[in-house]
């Protein structure tokens, strides 16, 4: 495979053989070193194999190996002759992030941190089996799947504001509740308002570093005030629907006689009932997915507020944004100046776009989107904001996290016989998890350095730097 | 019973992100068998699981790959929507497939340890092969 340097942060993979377009990788010269040994490389150009891709198949920095599309993917395709494939979504539909501020600060946390993640420990619901107090009808699941998180809203979970910071205003249009199955139906009954496992976390931290002040002032982020990240997804109700139409795919591909590279790309046209029924079906499972982290919002907004005897007001437990990892989804992109709308897929990459966005909320108009990068859970994670560079180069999209080095079995290996939970508690960070295994699969030592993949970015000049925070505490499944 | 040089009814194979396994079986019925046991494991610990509910599904006839991914699939279901862990399985050859007989016990956080969940099971190197005098199927677990 032939690579070429565009520049120290960009790289073209010319098309070849039943390539339509060129992958562009983002990375830095050290991470092409790594990435040149790596099978997501030949996944970027399968993506690029794909009937009705536009532009380039494109890789993030925090690209690593997936199922067909690699994680750390995006690929737009034409409307009319493109196709939708579950793969470039993922089983964890709208598996994504919600970043919350507050008006606590560290020096008011830190000498009561462990009896707070301990208090959020017992609130949050985590594992097998847990699950969140309210009991949820069939005719709620519909509604759930139709409204996403203003659902919540309604049910007194939340307010009316924090829809305005949550992608999409935490519905994704165009969903089809009827087209979910039972069995999804059923494995998601008890799981709104949980974690799950795994990579899925909840982290109390402080805003540790500012890059940009005047952003960051307006996105409520002050230096040493506490926030809380959010990561989970749509749970089994998701895993469940992706299962499902990755079936009705491989039918779909016999059907339109769509010759794939690799089985995992299942697809189907667009404009076909297979195509337009799997986005129905997605946007219902990702609105599951907005509803979840809404009800996990408010479970720690109550939490916080018994914990210090405080209002959720007076302490200002508000959403800064929440955004998708794991989509597909039609938008309205600039190619060749003219207004075109694509259907862009984003495994494991976020939206980014830029400043006066009209799909951007009022207050972030003239800053640009959002963008929340977590790392692992010893050292740091990002708030960026989109740039319109994005808009040019990658349909808006930027990184989602750090991606990892090593695999579970070898993270076990690395760390036998270490405590890795007093080793973080004598950094200052406390852990508290379900699953022992989990903690040492989770292990930061496992993970890439994400500040690595944000310095990407940043020089790409997809996304800007706003502030860095450190954890403090971290819940896990 | 398995049927390979290394006398394990499964191993685990590293894979970055999620959980890749070897399963092994001296014939179908014993690799469904061991599949299931696998999948406990990963979850659980077979050996901590008092068989007390039962359950009983069919494995329409398919591909040796179909079968085993469908298989692995009711698990995830039973896992998620009763808290089931399933580790003792008795299969059965019938026209239309397989039929599945499983017993196993209601997770609780003080009997089972809890290992991790399972989103999915994927078709990533899905495969069943000959392997010595018996099978070998590759599968790999979602995280």
């Amino acid at each position: 495979m032939k690579i070429e340097k565009i520049n120290d942060w960009m790289w073209r993979i010319p098309k070849e053989g039943d390539m339509r377009v060129d992958g562009i990788v983002f990375a830095s010269e050290r991470m092409m070193k790594d990435l040149r040994e790596d099978m997501c490389l030949q996944q970027i150009c399968n993506v690029a194999m794909l009937p009705g891709i536009l532009s380039h198949s494109l890789g993030m920095p925090d690209i690593h190996w997936g199922y067909g599309f690699p994680i750390g993917g995006v690929a737009a395709f034409d409307e009319r002759e493109g196709v939708v494939s579950p793969g470039g979504v993922g089983y964890d539909i709208n598996c994504g992030v919600r970043l919350l501020k507050t008006k606590l600060t560290l020096e008011e946390i830190r000498p009561r941190l462990k009896d707070l993640v301990s208090t959020f420990f017992s609130k949050i619901p985590t594992g097998i089996g847990a699950h969140h107090p309210f009991k949820l009808k069939k005719e709620d699941q519909l509604q759930i799947l139709a409204k996403g998180a203003a659902w919540a809203i309604e049910k007194s979970f939340g307010f009316e504001r924090d829809l305005d910071h949550i992608e999409e205003k935490g519905c994704i249009p165009g969903a089809d509740p009827h087209l979910i199955s039972e069995r999804a139906l059923e494995r998601g009954r008890d799981q709104l308002g949980t974690l799950g496992s795994g990579n899925h976390f909840v982290e109390l931290g402080y805003v540790d570093e500012i890059y940009d002040l005047e952003t960051a002032h307006i996105l409520g982020l002050e230096k040493n005030t506490v926030t809380i990240i959010i990561h989970t997804g749509s749970r089994g109700l998701g895993h469940q629907t992706c299962e499902d139409f990755l079936g009705h795919m491989e039918n779909a591909n016999r059907k339109y006689k769509i010759k794939l590279p690799d089985p995992q790309l299942a697809c189907a046209p667009l404009r076909s009932e297979e195509g337009k029924s799997y986005l129905a079906a997605m946007a219902a499972a990702a609105n599951f997915a907005f509803a979840n982290r809404q009800m996990i919002t408010h479970l720690i907004r109550e939490s916080l507020s018994d914990f210090f005897q405080r209002s959720f007001n007076d302490l200002g437990i508000e959403g800064v944004y929440d955004v998708c990892h794991n989509i597909a989804k039609f938008e309205e992109h600039v190619m060749n100046g003219k207004n075109r709308r694509v259907c862009v897929h984003r495994k494991g990459a976020t939206r980014a776009f830029g400043p006066h966005h009209p799909q951007l909320p009022k207050t972030y108009r003239e800053i640009g989107q959002p963008v929340l990068i977590p790392g692992d859970m010893g050292r740091y994670s990002f708030v960026l904001a989109g740039n319109s560079k994005a808009e040019q180069l990658t349909f808006g999209s930027s990184c989602h996290g750090a991606g990892r080095l090593m695999s579970r079995n070898q993270a076990k290996r690395t760390l036998k016989g270490r405590n890795l939970e007093a080793e973080l508690a004598h950094e200052g960070i406390i852990v508290r998890a379900t699953s022992r295994s989990t903690i040492t699969e989770e292990a930061p030592l496992a993970y890439k350095d994400v500040q690595e993949v944000v310095e990407v970015v940043a020089q790409a000049g997809i996304s800007r730097k706003i502030a860095r925070l450190r954890p403090l505490g971290v819940i896990k499944g | 019973m398995n049927s390979n040089p290394k006398n394990k009814n499964y191993e685990y194979f590293d894979h970055t992100a999620d959980v890749g396994l070897y399963i092994y079986g001296s014939h179908f019925e014993n690799l469904i068998e061991n599949a299931g046991k696998a999948f406990t494991d990963t979850v659980s610990d077979v050996s901590c699981i008092d068989p007390q509910i039962s359950v009983e599904f069919l494995l329409k006839k398919d591909s040796p790959e179909k079968m085993i991914h469908h298989f692995l699939n009711e698990l995830i279901y039973f896992l998620d929507t009763r808290q089931l862990l399933l580790s003792h399985f008795m299969i059965t050859k019938v026209k239309e497939g397989y039929m599945v007989q499983a017993k196993g016990d209601v997770f609780n956080p003080l009997e089972h340890p809890f290992k991790t969940a399972i989103k999915a099971i994927t078709h990533h190197q899905l495969q069943v092969e000959t392997y010595h005098s018996g099978l070998k199927a590759t599968v790999v677990f979602d995280l």
